[in-house]
This record gives C-alpha cells, sequence and structure tokens, in this order.
C-alpha cells in the first residue's frame, strides 16, 4: 500500500457487545467491504478508534487481528483511547460514548485523499464501490448515500452482493433529499481529507448528546458553504436490537439518554472546534502490531465550556 | 283693380283678408312652437346644468376617495415593511434563543460534571460549614 491510500474508512466501538456480538458482525462487515474495496484495486485504510476500552475485556482491535483474515491486516490500524478522556471531556454524565470525538480521533489521523466516517455495521454496495472507482467524486464536495436497512434475522453468515441487492430483504426507509441529505448521516459521510480537516471535523464543543451530531456536521458543511450531494448509490444496515431506527420505539427514557442524549439545537446551532480537535495534543503510544494507544492527558482535554465555539448555523435554503 | 280701389278707401278683398289671417295664425302658431322649443330647450339646458354639477361633486368626491384609497394604501405598505421587520426580528430573536439555550445546556453540563467531581473527591469540612464567611467589605 503506499503512503497515501484512496481511501480512510474511519468506524468506532469498543468490546462491549453492543447490540449484540458487536465484534462478530463487525468483522463480517470489514471482512466484506474490505473484499469490495480489493476487487476493484482500491486502496484503503479502516482506522478503528476503540473509544473508552472495556475494563477486564480483550480489546477489539485483538479480536479483529485474531478472525480477520490475515491478507486484510495490513489495511487495518486501530487507535485506543484511554478510558479517562470519555470521563473528562464528557459533559453528560448519562452519556456512556462520545462517538463522535472517537470519530475525530480517527479523522484527525487518517492519511487517506478520502475520509468516509461511518459505523461498524455498514455494508457497501456495488454500485457504491463502482461509484468510488470511477474517480469522480470531486474534492470539496461533502457526498451521502442511501441507507437501507436490511431485515432483522437475515442470514449474515454469508453476505454476498445478490443477497444485499435484494428488495425482499430491505425495510422500506425514506430516501434522502437536498439540501442536506440527512437521515442516518453517521452511516456515511465522505469527503477529501483536505476539506474534512479544514472544518475541524465533528462538533466537539457541545458533548452532551450523540444523537444528531451527525446531522449538526451537515449544517456546518452547508454553512461553511461546501455543497453535499447523493453519491446515487446505497449502503446497506445489518439492523440489530440498538440500532437507532429498531431501539428508538422500545428504550426507556433512561436508557435512550444513555445510548444518545437529549435532542438539542442541531440544526440551528454548530461549533468552532479548535485546533487540538480529534485529541490532536494527545501522546500516542504503540502498543501492537497495528496498534496505537492514546494516552491521557490534560493538555489533550478541551475546557468544560469554551461558549464562544459555540455558533449560529447559516443555511439559507433551510430559511425558505 | 279692384283691391287698389278698395285700398285707398282702406278696405280689403275678402280674399286678401283670408290669406292675411291664415298667415297670422301660422306666424302665431311658429311662435307658439318657438316659444314651446325654447322652453324646451331652457329644462334641457337646467338639466344638463345639474348633471354637470352632479358628475362634478361625484368627480370631487371619487378624487377624495382616490385621496383616500392612496393613504390607506400607504399606510398598508408601511405596516407591510413593519411586518417584514418584525419577522425578521422575531426570527433573529429566536435563532439567538436557541443559541443562548445551547450554551446554558453546556453550563449546565459542565456544572454537573463539577458537581459530581466535587463530591466524589472529599466530604466538605466541618469548619468550612460552621465558619461564617470571612468580611470581606473594606469600612
Amino acid at each position: 500500500m503506499t503512503d497515501t491510500p484512496f481511501l480512510s474508512i474511519v468506524v468506532t466501538g469498543r468490546n462491549d457487545d453492543y447490540g449484540g456480538q458487536f465484534a462478530r458482525r463487525f468483522i463480517r462487515a470489514l471482512t466484506f467491504n474490505i473484499e469490495q474495496l480489493a476487487n476493484q484495486n482500491l486502496s484503503a485504510e479502516i482506522l478503528l478508534v476503540e473509544w473508552s476500552p472495556v475494563p477486564g475485556r480483550r480489546l477489539l482491535a485483538e479480536e479483529v487481528l485474531t478472525f480477520l483474515p490475515p491478507w486484510c491486516h495490513k489495511w487495518f490500524t486501530s487507535f485506543i483511547v484511554d478510558s479517562r478522556y470519555q470521563e473528562a471531556l464528557s459533559l453528560n454524565p448519562n452519556l456512556g460514548y462520545l462517538e463522535y470525538i472517537a470519530k475525530n480521533v480517527g479523522i484527525r489521523r487518517a492519511k487517506g485523499h478520502l475520509i468516509l466516517a461511518t459505523n461498524t455495521d455498514i455494508l457497501f454496495s456495488s454500485a457504491l464501490i463502482s461509484k468510488m472507482s470511477a474517480g469522480q467524486l470531486i474534492d470539496g464536495r461533502v457526498y451521502r448515500a442511501n441507507r437501507i436497512d436490511l431485515k432483522l434475522g437475515i442470514d449474515e453468515s454469508r453476505l454476498h452482493n445478490d443477497l444485499l441487492d435484494n428488495p425482499n430483504n430491505h425495510v422500506p426507509r425514506t430516501p434522502i433529499k437536498p439540501p442536506l441529505y440527512a437521515g442516518a448521516a453517521g452511516d456515511f459521510i465522505l469527503l477529501d481529507r483536505e476539506t474534512l480537516k479544514r472544518l475541524r471535523g465533528f462538533n466537539e464543543v457541545y458533548r452532551m448528546a450523540r444523537f444528531g451530531v451527525d446531522h449538526n456536521f451537515l449544517i456546518k458543511a452547508r454553512s461553511s458553504g461546501i455543497p453535499i450531494e447523493d453519491i446515487e448509490a446505497p449502503v446497506y444496515h445489518i439492523s440489530h436490537t440498538t440500532s437507532f431506527q429498531v431501539a428508538k420505539h422500545i428504550a426507556t427514557p433512561k436508557q435512550a439518554e444513555r445510548l444518545w442524549g437529549s435532542k438539542w439545537h442541531n440544526h440551528n446551532v454548530i461549533y468552532d472546534n479548535p485546533e487540538e480537535w480529534g485529541l490532536g495534543n494527545a501522546p500516542v503510544t504503540r502498543i501492537g502490531e497495528r496498534i496505537w494507544q492514546i494516552d491521557f492527558d490534560w493538555i489533550s482535554v478541551a475546557p468544560l465550556t469554551d461558549l464562544r465555539r459555540i455558533v449560529l448555523a447559516d443555511v439559507p435554503e433551510l430559511n425558505c | 283693380m279692384i283691391s287698389d280701389f278698395l285700398a285707398l278707401f282702406g278696405l280689403t278683398s275678402l280674399r286678401q283678408l283670408h290669406a292675411a289671417t291664415a298667415r297670422a295664425d301660422e306666424l302665431k302658431a311658429r311662435a307658439t312652437a318657438l316659444q314651446e322649443r325654447l322652453e324646451a330647450t331652457k329644462q334641457d339646458s337646467e338639466r344638463w346644468k345639474r348633471k354637470s354639477q352632479q358628475t362634478a361633486a361625484r368627480l370631487d368626491s371619487a378624487n377624495k376617495e382616490a385621496e383616500r384609497w392612496k393613504q390607506k394604501d400607504a399606510g398598508h405598505l408601511t405596516e407591510l415593511s413593519r411586518l417584514s421587520r418584525a419577522e425578521k426580528l422575531t426570527k433573529l430573536a429566536r435563532e439567538h434563543l436557541l443559541l443562548m439555550e445551547t450554551k446554558l445546556d453546556v453550563m449546565e453540563g459542565a456544572i454537573t460534571v463539577l458537581d459530581r467531581r466535587t463530591r466524589s473527591q472529599k466530604e466538605p469540612s466541618k469548619v468550612a460549614i460552621t465558619e461564617p464567611p470571612a468580611n470581606t467589605h473594606r469600612d
């Protein structure tokens, strides 16, 4: 692989059995996606940010490297983030996982020309791989994709394109629409590295919720004059019991608060992340083959409040 | 000849008399007709004069009405511009309210976190609770 891969895929997770058999689901999706990319000779790196690992349990990165086919290892890099960052950064003690700061850790360290912020249960369609390999994606634009939910209980053990493309296996879902092409944005945000770094990643100032931070990024991009487009090829989502679309109907308010935090003004208010976003100042130590540790240091912890970094959005087309 | 002879004595022939009488009647009738026409024309003129006055009054009233509507329209335009400005201000105020609410959320979150950290560190000492606060006034 060259020093600058075509694509960096940033995901976050930990070995906590989120949604049941989390590691297994992730490794299946990861293997499938790497195979798809390799078939089209697309160079890519997969950055797993293991945020606040569960004490006493094996690292997810270790699980992945144990079960991922050896030829895929060179694609994979993992950053293990010290648990104290969750404690020090969170502004909502009920919220268990600062997902988007975790993604920022990966985005900050990504080397690819394009960066895709996505989730561990997302599968790339063959149409999407074709779009990405066609060389027609333009820098300075955010690309979004429709997410197609696969029916719960589908046989995930043998993933192949025919199974994914079969409409009988799909759950109907409203397609994404302009101007923001929002809706499950956390599953697919693709843009060139320079633009994403100029935007300084996802919101790190409002650390009260996971809910809506992806949408808030789209608002930030439009407020910064960056066009958003539909890439016109879908991604597939393996449904599980903690998927937002499923769990929002069954979670108790306390569970919902822990999973996603409360609703907030994410359509109206945006952010101006500090220069050190994505734990940019944090010391990094190599702890294994393809595994890096982000060590704790208070110097990397943003102040609890930095109110001047909370600003109004400016998206005229949303005011019509 | 006879007529000339009769004329010497101030007399005329019966035929001439009849002709003169008929002519006098005819002239009298024409005079009456002219009198009637004059009367009718006078009435007509009077009617047109009244009509003209009425039209002038209506025109005047219409002008006044037009002026009133013009003023009313200008009033509406002013009102419309005032409403549009009020709408913009309301939108701006709403946006700032949302901004303030978000900032308050963050402050509340920070205070909650600090409160938890403080409580988890140590119990407040009795001295701090029982001792009166130091006098900060400078007389």
